[in-house]
């Protein structure tokens, strides 16, 4: 009997979106945090953001995941985004200092 | 992948693949939806990029947060070509996921990137900067 998911793409997929929502969580926070001492609603701001932004993508890779969704382009736009937008931000504070 | 590998129709979730993806315009209305095992790869590929992008960030941040006992500005100069690479390669990622897309649904053949190469040569020009700095 052949397995219906051959390889199991689906599920790497699903478990690479998973290591990339950990990766983000870590350096938003991390962010979040050394933004703290410039300022606390800032600090707050990119916290939330973060989160939001990181349930976002658990939803949407859950919804891909099930084929429920077509929106491929728009979430990796999504990810591509706020990580330029992370690494821009960092920049800025670094140059702050 | 060998002969035997193909996948036939009856394996392609076709009905799923087609509901995936219609936006960006100028990917989706070229072409024909290509097996999905191959646009799933293109996305894992896409997520490892991210993955990179963001591993540069938190150095940079990490860099940036500690202490680190070095000559000048070094410190500060290096956080921020690390975070500039890994800003870079956020967007770079989304960029090479695109062709990519588009490539494979004109069923054209892929196009080479000099990414890795420059990707190679961004982290040792930073390791020797950042060894040098320490002695």
């Amino acid at each position: 009997m052949r397995p219906i998911d051959e390889g199991m793409p689906r599920e790497r997929t699903l478990l690479s979106w998973r290591r990339t929502v950990l990766a983000f969580s870590i350096a938003s926070f991390a962010l979040a945090r050394l933004a703290l001492a410039e300022s606390l609603t800032l600090a707050e701001s990119l916290a939330a953001t973060a989160l939001l932004v990181i349930v976002l993508i658990v939803v949407i890779s859950m919804r891909l995941y099930r084929g429920s969704m077509s929106a491929v382009g728009v979430s990796t736009f999504i990810v591509s985004a706020t990580t330029f937008l992370l690494g821009v931000i960092e920049i800025l504070l670094v140059l702050k200092d | 992948m060998t002969p035997s590998q193909t996948p036939s129709e009856d394996q392609i979730p076709s009905e799923d693949s087609r509901h995936r993806a219609q936006r960006p315009k100028f990917i989706y209305s070229h072409g024909s939806e290509p097996d999905p095992r191959y646009t799933l790869a293109n996305e894992r590929t896409f997520l490892a990029w991210i993955r990179t992008g963001l591993a540069f960030i938190a150095g940079g941040i990490a860099l940036n947060a500690f202490t680190v006992d070095m000559a000048g500005d070094t410190r500060k100069t290096i956080s921020i070509i690390a975070l500039g690479i890994g800003s870079i390669i956020s967007l770079w990622a989304w960029i090479s996921w695109a062709r990519v897309e588009r490539s494979m649904r004109e069923r054209q053949p892929l196009k080479h990137s000099p990414a890795l190469v420059l990707l190679s040569g961004t982290v040792f020009a930073i390791a020797v900067i950042a060894a040098i700095a320490f002695l």
